[in-house]
């Protein structure tokens, strides 16, 4: 099998896993969305996630920033 | 020096293309979401329904399960001639309702053409959205089949419809934590700052999933419509892969482009751009390449000076 198939199938596998195993904690399968029904602190998760996209973003300008080659 | 005049036309007909998009899908909203839902509530009233009036009636995840459990399905039901119709026309018509109606997928990506493409990012590049999706879509299907529950609360359609409702009725509904989760996801990460403002749609969605695949078997057969290109004509201006909100275009090692039917939704925007209709969209043969091109490199950052 091909390598791009093997990691296709790995990659759909395992968001068919994580998406699974999420719902069998009690969190995913009683969450109504109501606030602090989990106390899991989601706003917080939120805040970490936004943290997160912008130091993702802030790294990729400074890469940008530098000189780039062509592929030769 | 064509290319100066040639940039500024594409640009127009990328706008023009965006308008007549725009307003497909406020005809879209206005027949499958809340507080309208126009499709829903009339055939509800005409097969004597008593449900309420959202974009629940046609999400199918429950008329699947019931059918893959043998419970079966109603036919002459608001569900069950939405998903009839959802189905049959994304093999027909490629992904019509994402393309054309879909409100929802629509908002995303309008809001995050407001924002420069340097602030965006294209996930893409880094994970093949393709499995993703349809990774989530069986566990959409598995997951209820197997007695677990997932949680509507993370689907970008329904928070659509409390953001929309919220807006014109003042009745957002439960705003929790799962919704702030959901809002921050779909909205903004996947959103605003992401290359095509459709990250849901292409990681997430298994509405947009399930026709996906229906459309991948279409689109092999000639009596189907579908995206075609010439790659006589092409002169790889990169253009349509520029605009793809799907990001389902990729220019290949030879510089023509490379095309996937797993995530394309037919909104035909790469179309309009084209400037030497190389792409269009109708009956026969796709015409993409077969044997796989690799995807051109991201040049190399190397260090001032070095
Ligand atoms: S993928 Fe889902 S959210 Fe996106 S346009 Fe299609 S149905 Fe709508
Ligand atoms: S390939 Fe063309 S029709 Fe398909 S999603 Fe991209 S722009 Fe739209
Ligand atoms: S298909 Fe059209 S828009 Fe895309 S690279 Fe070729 S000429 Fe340019």
């Amino acid at each position: 099998m091909k390598k791009k198939t093997v990691t296709g199938l790995v990659t759909g596998a395992s968001a068919t896993g994580i998406t699974l195993t999420s719902s069998l904690t009690s969190t995913g399968a009683a969450c109504t969305g109501v606030c602090g029904a989990c106390s899991l602190g989601c706003a917080s998760f939120a805040g970490l996630a936004a943290v997160g996209l912008f130091a993702f973003l802030g790294a990729r300008s400074k890469k940008k920033g530098k000189i780039t080659e062509s592929p030769q | 020096m064509w290319k100066g005049k040639k940039v500024s036309k594409i640009q127009k007909k990328s706008r023009m293309s965006l308008l007549k998009r725009f307003i497909w899908y406020v005809v879209g909203f206005a027949l499958f979401f809340a507080p309208f839902a126009l499709f829903n509530r009339g055939l509800a009233f005409l097969l004597d329904e008593k449900r309420s009036g959202d974009i629940h009636a046609t999400c199918f995840r429950m008329p699947l399960v019931d059918m893959l459990t043998g419970k079966g399905i109603v036919i002459l039901s608001v569900t069950g001639i939405s998903l009839i119709l959802l189905l049959v026309s994304a093999f027909l018509l490629g992904p019509f309702f994402c393309g054309k109606l879909c409100a929802a997928g629509a908002f995303t990506e309008y809001l995050s053409r407001l924002l420069p493409d340097k602030w965006k990012v294209d996930w893409s590049k880094y994970v093949n959205p393709v499995p993703l999706r349809y990774g989530f879509f069986a566990a959409f299907i598995i997951g209820p089949i197997i007695g677990l529950s997932l949680s509507c609360s993370y689907c970008g359609y329904s928070f659509f419809e409390k953001f929309t409702n919220g807006g014109i009725w003042g009745d957002f509904g439960v705003l929790g934590s799962t919704a702030i989760i959901t809002a921050f996801l779909w909205l903004v990460v996947f959103g605003l700052f992401t290359k095509g403002g459709r990250g849901y749609c292409n990681f997430m969605c298994p509405v947009g999933a399930a026709q996906n695949i229906v459309h991948a078997v279409g689109a092999k057969l000639p009596f189907t419509m579908k995206i075609k290109y010439d790659r006589k004509k092409c002169v790889s201006c990169n253009a349509c892969v520029k605009d793809c909100p799907m990001r389902a275009l990729t220019q290949g090692e030879d510089k023509k482009i490379q095309h996937s039917n797993h995530n394309c939704i037919t909104c035909q925007q790469c179309v309009a751009v084209c400037p030497t209709k190389s792409i269009t969209y109708g009956f026969g043969k796709g015409g993409w390449q077969q044997e796989e091109v690799k995807p051109v490199q991201e040049p190399k950052p190397v260090e001032k000076g070095a």
